[in-house]
């Protein structure tokens, strides 16, 4: 809950060229990769990705204690489903690479090399986009997103709507903080010794104001927005809009060409599998 | 989706409502987590308040809001996960038609309506969490079954705890204050 609550660019982000980069480049970039990232399971293209990630990581020059608990959390996060995807079924790897070369134990948990390469290609698919993800979350100003989002093409009431959402998360955190410590006040338990009923109803207690504080600000704001009359226009311009820059294309146009070797990729494997074993 | 003539698509609430809901659904599933003892399995008390906003505003809200909120929760965490992200949406969607029979803003709510709004939504979880969430990763991701299926199923169970009473909740909670038009009759 101690976030840091304002969306300001850090004075050592300032000037890197992924700062500099338009929001709607950075969205085009972050949907693209992480969608062929998903379905790819060519390793070496996936090192590539990961490579790809790492530069904008670099450019955004973040301080170990700004990432540190973020990357703590995915590591485990990521642990754990590995774990669960070998217990679950040990000779998966075996299945998807249709041979089987043991490598240590046997029967039922026995570990085969096709298992293990598997496991790797699972780990590259968790973690590839996190350094590009961590660069943008500390490099771009909300307000770009939205202006971003409707210059890609979708409507523009969607894109206000997200940039509301943006706008009202500080908020919205500030809300919940004062509506807790009021029920604190009132002598609500909140220390973590409490049952899991008691938790839910607690939670409860804490979401109902919220949620009567938050019907009213959607009625005032709908109001205000009505006055100046929100959405009669098919189209809308934000001030945010900024033009691409070299750095812009660049990015862009070495993100196509990844996209393109991703899927061309296809073809060569035969399939969405890099198969050494065959 | 009630949209006054002028405006085309979205009505200018929808958007606002979309817009507070993202966000507190974010600050929900970001730092409200309730953990159940199981490890790795929270109740998450966003998915309560998704129905909620669902069942006040309709099925466009409620994906929209869905979407958005897993999206940018995975995003805070460095790893958008899609499947499960359409699979929320898809919850959103479904759990929104609920606006047509709950009707809060103009009629009182009964228990029927209650329990309808229950089953609506326990299906729409076993539809989302137990079906697509889990088809989506095997699909997709490439992951061996019994994982996704232990996954999905958890996320079916704690959700329709979460709707079931936190969502509940709110929703009789929101319809007592509503003034019921029904005393408003014309002669």
């Amino acid at each position: 809950m101690n976030q840091q609550i304002s969306y300001d660019v850090g004075k050592s982000q300032e000037n890197r060229w992924v700062t500099r980069l338009t929001g709607m480049t950075k969205i085009l970039v972050l949907l693209s990769l992480s969608i062929i990232g998903m379905v790819s399971y060519d390793t070496w293209y996936l090192i590539v990705l990961t490579v790809f990630a790492v530069l904008f990581y670099q450019s955004a020059h973040l301080k170990w204690h700004q990432v540190r608990g973020l990357l703590y959390a995915i590591a485990a996060f990521t642990a754990l489903n590995l774990i669960l995807v070998y217990l679950f079924n040990p000779a998966y790897g075996s299945q998807v690479y249709g041979s089987s070369h043991i490598l240590i134990g046997r029967g039922f948990f026995a570990l085969t090399w096709e298992e293990l390469f598997y496991l790797l290609n699972m780990l590259l698919k968790y973690v590839f986009i996190v350094p590009l993800i961590l660069a943008f979350l500390f490099t771009t100003n909300p307000s770009e997103l939205a202006a971003g989002m409707s210059r890609i093409g979708f409507p523009y009431k969607i894109s206000y709507a997200v940039e509301l959402s943006l706008r009202y998360i500080p908020d919205v955190i500030r809300d919940f903080k004062q509506i807790s410590l009021a029920q604190q006040a009132r002598g609500l338990e909140m220390s973590k010794k409490a049952g899991l009923w008691n938790r839910l109803k607690r939670s409860t207690q804490i979401l109902i104001p919220l949620v009567f504080s938050s019907m009213d600000k959607i009625e005032i704001t709908t109001r205000a927005m009505k006055l100046r009359r929100f959405g009669t226009k098919q189209r809308r311009t934000w001030y945010m809009t900024q033009k691409l820059g070299k750095i812009d294309y660049l990015v862009l146009v070495s993100t196509g060409l990844l996209i393109a070797v991703g899927i061309g990729l296809f073809w060569v494997d035969g399939g969405r599998f890099y198969n050494p074993f065959k | 989706m009630k949209s006054g003539k002028r405006t085309k698509g979205l009505s200018v609430e929808a958007v606002v409502a979309t817009g507070v809901g993202i966000a507190i659904v974010f600050l929900l599933k970001r730092f409200l987590p309730i953990p159940t003892g199981v490890p790795n399995t929270t109740i998450d008390l966003g998915e309560a308040f998704i129905a909620f906003l669902g069942s006040v505003f309709g099925p466009a809200v409620g994906a929209l809001v869905a979407f958005f909120a897993h999206l940018f929760n995975d995003l805070s965490w460095g790893d958008p996960w899609w499947t499960w992200i359409v699979a929320d949406a898809i919850f959103g969607f479904f759990i929104g038609f609920s606006q047509r029979f709950l009707k809060l803003k103009t009629t009182p709510l009964t228990k029927k309506k209650l329990f309808q709004f229950n089953l609506l939504q326990v299906i729409a979880n076993v539809i989302c969490w137990g079906i697509i969430a889990p088809l989506g990763d095997i699909l997709v991701y490439s992951q061996p079954a019994g994982k996704v299926f232990l996954q999905g199923i958890t996320a079916t169970v704690t959700d329709i705890l979460s709707v079931g009473i936190v969502g509940t909740l709110l929703i009789s909670a929101y319809a007592k204050t509503q003034t019921q038009k029904k005393r408003l009759t014309k002669d």
